[in-house]
């Protein structure tokens, strides 16, 4: 067997058959109605378009023989399409090339074969038409004629076929960029050079409106854009047309609703249906202005309250060093605008105290803001001028949070000088007035106390009683005044506790010295269970709690039916939500009880639970009040519990710092 | 006998009533005098065993007496309990560091003021 030779430029031969994209398609009618046709004029049982392939011949269309393909090694058409005129083998057993070939000696059993070379559009020899018999045949001259007319039809049909591919594929083509071009938001408009809308997209027919009455292609773009003359519109496409269009432009067009909408649009050049057009895609700028418009509005409002504002308003960064300060910051310190900028906030208004000690900006209150996070409301600080001088403010530092992390601080402060003046002669005031209440308090306890005393001799028993009388509200008047000047300084923010670590049995046995002698009087037994056993110590002001714990004391011995029992128990429990140590004090009696509409009111001033409380005597109705302020000024709670007829119970909690052997010395 | 207490304030009221305190409930001997000025006057001639200083007077008031009597030798050792209508701790101790041995609270109750001032003395009369 002889294999069919390789022309020199199969690559080409291969490239033209590939190009005309036919390999490995279905079978089609008008090539299999040539077969049919060649196998009836040539009494042949099998007709082929056969495509010869790199390694393989494949058929197109095949009549009498079942295989799709077979290897080009063997094929007969591989010897055929080196032959111009025609490939003619009339007994394959008498030729020596294809004698011993397996297609001749097995499946099909080939004796006869005439094939006609396929030329693709540009001369290659890509197949044959060929005619096979299973007998040795002759084949004349008229029949190699009638053959190439069949070869020429295929031609021809593999020629529409290269064509109809093509078109399908630039349809696709086109199709994808119509979906991709309908799908997207921005405005397309295809322009052709007379200045018509030739395509638009679903953004742009939305935008710009598109009816069966006005169909917006068709339209001169003239008619959409209103800021650009016709003239103008032609300019810009006569600049498209020599390569220099603009890159970008914003043009205003009218909306389908009439309203002009700015339009911010990019051009390219583009070939549409062969013809050359000017694509404009514009994307709607109505929303970005308005955006633009409400930020410049939101800015210039910001910017008035920073500029009117009285108060200093700084923004520091996570080191402290000002960012921004608006102008009263400036006025407040005599600094000229912009002389903070940069500057390290704390240092510059702190520079020194009024005894020479210098404030660490470590700890300061800027400081835990950046570093705890931590918003610090209404302190009272003194800040330094430019010239050394320092006023009061009031400064409260807020912490800016950017994706959970503390990246500066907004520090807004007021000068307060002028409250201080007012607190400084009000806290004068109230000394004074402590003292002029005070002074004539001490002469009429005084000599009460020295005449029902019997320091100047027995009285008569109405007389005693009188005196009696007058010591008790000699007594109710001096704790008056006593929580009156308390509560005044509560509400003026001056009431400062002297923190220290106390025992917390100490502190208890403290208060019940306080009572002893009413709960004696008032023949109330007193039961304490906190025992230096329970080990704790609290940190607090020491009186203040011994005054909370006093008050509770003196209000359960007095409201106590004689012979009853008061028991001051503790305990102590962790609050979850704050995670701190509680220790809590109860003071339990067994008196007649609150009604717990009222529960609430007896902390409120000068509120006692009933008009018979007078009788009881001696309390001011400031009492609780003061307590509550008191505790909670330890971070504590003061709560009550009661039930009428049973008793009630007052708890003081407060958080636990210390444990017992840690106390101060 | 007894031992002798210097009473120093302005309010005449205030000066009966622990004068006779003082006296008939706690047996002391006691000279009272109504101002600072008066106060260091009596002192110098006749030094008091302890000195009761009331805070708030005109002219020559407690602390200023005070710092006086430390500014002589001869009555710098005279032990000086303030008698104060400031009510509150934190002004307690800023008298205590003038150099008192102890501040009274007024008003006090006049059957206890002895004891209070034997108390803070550590001698009674």
């Amino acid at each position: 067997m002889i294999e069919p030779t390789i022309p020199i430029d199969d690559d080409d031969r291969v490239g033209a058959l590939h190009a005309l994209q036919v390999l490995d398609t279905p079978t089609e009618e008008r090539f299999d109605r040539l077969t049919r046709l060649a196998a009836l004029v040539f009494e042949v049982p099998i007709a082929l378009v056969s495509l010869v392939d790199n390694n393989r011949q494949w058929f197109k269309s095949c009549i009498g023989l079942d295989a799709p393909e077979t290897e080009r090694s063997i094929s007969f058409c591989g010897h055929a399409i080196n032959q111009p005129d025609g490939f003619v083998v009339e007994d394959a057993l008498l030729d020596e090339r294809f004698a011993d070939n397996p297609l001749v000696t097995a499946e099909p059993f080939i004796r006869f074969y005439a094939g006609q070379p396929l030329r693709s559009p540009d001369g290659f020899p890509v197949g044959t038409f060929c005619l096979i018999d299973r007998v040795p045949r002759s084949f004349d001259d008229a029949q190699r004629k009638i053959l190439r007319e069949f070869a020429a039809q295929t031609e021809t049909e593999l020629r529409r076929h290269e064509q109809h591919s093509s078109m399908r594929d630039k349809r696709e083509a086109e199709e994808r960029l119509r979906v991709v071009a309908e799908s997207v938001a921005e405005v397309i408009v295809a322009i052709d050079l007379r200045g018509r809308i030739v395509f638009a997209n679903s953004a742009a027919r939305d935008l710009l409106g598109d009816s069966a009455e006005v169909p917006l292609v068709g339209l001169p773009a003239a008619r959409v854009v209103t800021d650009r003359s016709p003239q103008e519109i032609a300019d810009l496409i006569q600049q498209a047309e020599s390569g220099n269009a603009s890159e970008r432009l914003e043009v205003q067009v009218r909306s389908v609703g009439g309203r002009s909408i700015p339009l911010d649009v990019t051009f390219a050049t583009a070939q549409l249906d062969g013809e050359p057009v000017y694509i404009a895609s514009g994307r709607d700028l109505t929303q970005q202005r308005q955006a633009r418009r409400e930020i410049e509005m939101i800015g210039q409002q910001h910017q008035l309250i920073l500029n009117s504002s009285a108060d200093g308003i700084v923004r520091i960064d996570s080191g402290g060093i000002v960012i921004y300060a608006n102008p009263s910051a400036h006025r407040l310190l005599h600094l000229v605008d912009d002389a903070l900028t940069g500057q390290q906030f704390h240092t510059i208004t702190h520079r020194t105290e009024t005894d020479g000690r210098v404030h660490p900006w470590m700890g300061s209150a800027m400081w835990q803001t950046l570093h705890e996070g931590e918003t610090l409301a209404a302190l009272r600080d003194t800040f330094n001028r430019a010239d050394g001088s320092s006023f009061p403010v009031s400064c409260t530092s807020a912490p800016i949070i950017e994706d959970s992390a503390v990246t500066g601080a907004v520090v807004v402060f007021a000068d307060v000088s002028e409250q201080a003046e007012i607190e400084r002669s009000k806290d004068e005031f109230v000394s004074l007035v402590s003292h002029e209440l005070r002074t004539p308090l001490t002469s009429l306890k005084g000599s009460l106390g020295l005449l029902s005393g019997g320091v100047f001799g027995r009285l008569p028993d109405e007389a005693q009683e009188m005196l009696a009388v007058a010591v008790t509200n000699t007594d109710r008047l001096v704790r008056l005044v006593n929580d009156i000047l308390d509560l005044q300084r509560v509400d003026a923010g001056r009431l400062q506790l002297s923190v220290q670590s106390h025992p917390l049995a100490q502190l208890v046995d403290d208060s019940i010295a306080n009572v002893r002698g009413l709960f004696t009087e008032r023949e109330v037994h007193l039961e304490n269970y906190v025992g230096l056993q329970e080990g704790l110590a609290v940190r607090c002001d020491g009186d203040r709690i011994v005054q909370v714990l006093t008050n509770l004391l003196g209000n359960a011995a007095k409201f106590s039916p004689a012979g009853s029992t008061v028991t001051v128990t503790s305990y102590t429990e962790t609050d979850l939500h704050q995670g701190l140590d509680f220790v809590v004090i109860e003071v339990a009696d067994n008196g007649r009880g609150i009604p717990p509409e009222r529960l609430e009111r007896i902390f409120e001033r000068f509120e006692q639970v009933d008009s018979s409380d007078a009788r009881h005597g001696s309390g001011s109705g400031l009492g609780l009040a003061i307590a509550r302020v008191l505790v909670e000024m330890h971070d504590g709670r003061l709560t009550v519990t009661s039930e009428p007829g049973v008793g009630s119970v007052f708890s003081v909690s407060l958080p636990i710092v210390d444990h017992v052997d840690e106390v101060d010395a | 006998m007894t031992r002798r207490l210097l009473l120093v304030d302005d309010d005449d009221g205030v000066r009966l009533v622990a004068r006779a305190s003082l006296e008939r409930v706690g047996g002391w001997t006691v000279t009272a005098v109504r101002s600072g000025a008066d106060a260091i006057e009596s002192a110098a001639a006749s030094p008091p065993d302890a000195i009761l200083l009331d805070v708030m007077m005109p002219g020559l008031d407690g602390p200023n007496t005070l710092a006086e009597l430390q500014g002589r030798a001869e009555l710098a050792h005279i032990p000086v309990i303030f008698l104060t209508a400031k009510a509150r701790s934190a002004q307690h101790d800023s008298l205590l560091r003038l150099g008192a041995i102890g501040v009274l609270v007024k008003p006090f109750d006049p059957m206890q003021l002895s004891n209070q001032v034997v108390a803070l003395l550590g001698f009674g009369p």
